[in-house]
């Protein structure tokens, strides 16, 4: 009797690990997703590169002019979870994406995967590149294409156990890799705010930073854009719906404007991370900084997603 | 002769006021000195963005004020060691830990103000040239607290 139960207990053992197993398999693109990847234009890429901000993270920590497209990584980014390490993706044969084809970007942009198969960190925001048309994955994977190639492999990232399973990730994509809108699509509404949740939600990734996340690290849709404490570092992320404490105050134009040139309606600047961000967008066509204006705007009001310092 | 002599005497005090609220208080006064660029060059701002009408006489002004008020930006009077806490603090730690690296930072602001104040009354490509070395400081040493 008791051995029988302890035979019905290992083979559910065995069993909920198998099932475990199976629901954290990397998932990846179709052969008709991935042959849509196909023939990108690279002038059209710098914009998503824009977009995007790649530079940010990948370049060499510090780097300035030029330098910014020379993405041989290395930037460490220390969370709650442990330090990664950005990688090389210049197009470097061994050591950057050189060897990559483009299904095998498709899979790390929109699913998070790498080329032999492993999930990605989600320090890499794929869960909001998902989100991205095919056509301007393509198109950023040709212009990547043209950068200089940089020598030299990153070193891995250090997480302490459990984060360092890397198959883990399959079950918290189950729950936090969801492509679809954050603010739903509403009926009429202008093609600004769409083009502008397109860049905000998807490529642009500013609620990666600028919303709080819950216990898994996954992003607090309840609480999007709200503001946050920094995810990297000291301080916080500010507050960018028309919640209290937000940018409720700003018109579009101002909204636009700090895009621009980095002037709040205040004339104080930008600060921390989003300087580089800003001199990236500031790259972009004035409508797509009118379009994020135009979003933001329809974004629900919340009040300040982090608590006030003492 | 006396009136003269007296305002030397009063703008002696408020120099000295200055300077004791600066050890008294470094955080204030280091905070009040950022709220004054930020509306001396929200003028110029104005001017450029065309919200505000051109006027020679407050862009001069506020040139001036903006390369005076770099001038007074003393990174060992503002910045002393321990002057990193407090609740509304914006000030990063990076600053103690490269104080050089700070102190260059304000050097470019001085000389970018020293600059657009010789190029005065013209605004348009100077405020841009302003903003750029707040940002390349904020970038780095100062940190969102509110």
């Amino acid at each position: 009797m008791f051995r029988r139960a302890a035979a019905g207990i290992a083979v559910l053992a065995v069993a909920a690990g198998a099932l475990l197993w199976l629901a954290s398999a990397p998932d990846r693109l179709s052969p008709a997703e991935a042959a849509a990847l196909e023939g990108g234009d690279a002038a059209r890429g710098e914009q998503v590169f824009y977009a995007g901000g790649c530079s940010s993270c990948h370049a060499r920590p510090g780097a300035e002019g030029a330098a910014v497209l020379e993405l041989a990584g290395g930037l460490e980014l220390r969370t709650p979870f442990g330090t990664f390490v950005a990688p090389n993706i210049s197009p470097h044969p061994e050591d950057g994406i050189g060897g990559w084809s483009a299904a095998d970007f498709g899979n790390a942009m929109l699913k998070g995967v790498s080329p032999g198969g492993r999930h990605y960190y989600p320090a890499f925001p794929y869960t909001s590149y998902a989100r991205m048309t095919p056509q301007d994955v393509a198109d950023l994977f040709a212009f990547l294409k043209t950068l200089p190639p940089v020598e030299g492999e990153t070193a891995g990232h250090r997480l302490p156990f459990p984060y360092s399973v890397r198959r883990g990730i399959g079950l918290w994509k189950l729950v936090n890799l969801d492509p679809s809108p954050v603010v739903p699509v509403a009926e009429g509404e202008s093609e600004a705010v769409a083009r502008g949740r397109y860049l905000v939600e998807g490529p642009g990734h500013c609620g990666e930073c600028h919303t709080p996340r819950d216990f898994t690290g996954g992003i607090d849709r309840s609480q999007w854009l709200a503001g946050a404490e920094a995810p990297v570092g000291d301080g916080v992320v500010p507050n960018i719906t028309s919640g209290e404490g937000g940018i409720g105050s700003w018109s579009e134009q101002d909204i636009a404007y700090l895009l621009e040139s980095g002037f709040t309606p205040e004339f104080d600047t930008v600060g921390g991370d989003m300087a580089a961000v800003q001199r990236n967008i500031a790259r972009l066509p004035a409508e797509d900084r009118a379009a994020i204006a135009a979003y933001l705007k329809a974004v629900p009001p919340k009040p300040n997603g982090y608590e006030a310092r003492q | 002769m006396r009136i003269a002599l007296s305002l030397v005497t009063a703008a002696a005090l408020a120099a000295g006021a200055a300077i004791a609220v600066a050890q008294d208080n470094p955080i204030e006064a280091r905070q009040a000195l950022m709220k004054a660029n930020g509306q001396a060059l929200g003028q110029l701002g104005k001017i450029a963005k065309g919200e505000n009408p051109y006027d020679a006489a407050v862009v001069t002004e506020a040139l001036e004020k903006l390369a005076a008020d770099a001038k007074m930006l003393d990174a060992d009077k503002l910045f002393p060691p321990g002057s990193d806490t407090g609740a509304k603090n914006a000030a990063s730690p990076k600053i103690w830990e490269d104080m050089d690296g700070f102190k260059a930072e304000i050097e470019e602001l001085r000389t970018v103000t020293a600059a657009a104040l010789a190029a005065a009354p013209a605004v348009g490509a100077q405020v841009g040239k302003i903003g750029q070395a707040c940002t390349s400081c904020h970038e780095t040493y100062r940190l969102k607290t509110d």
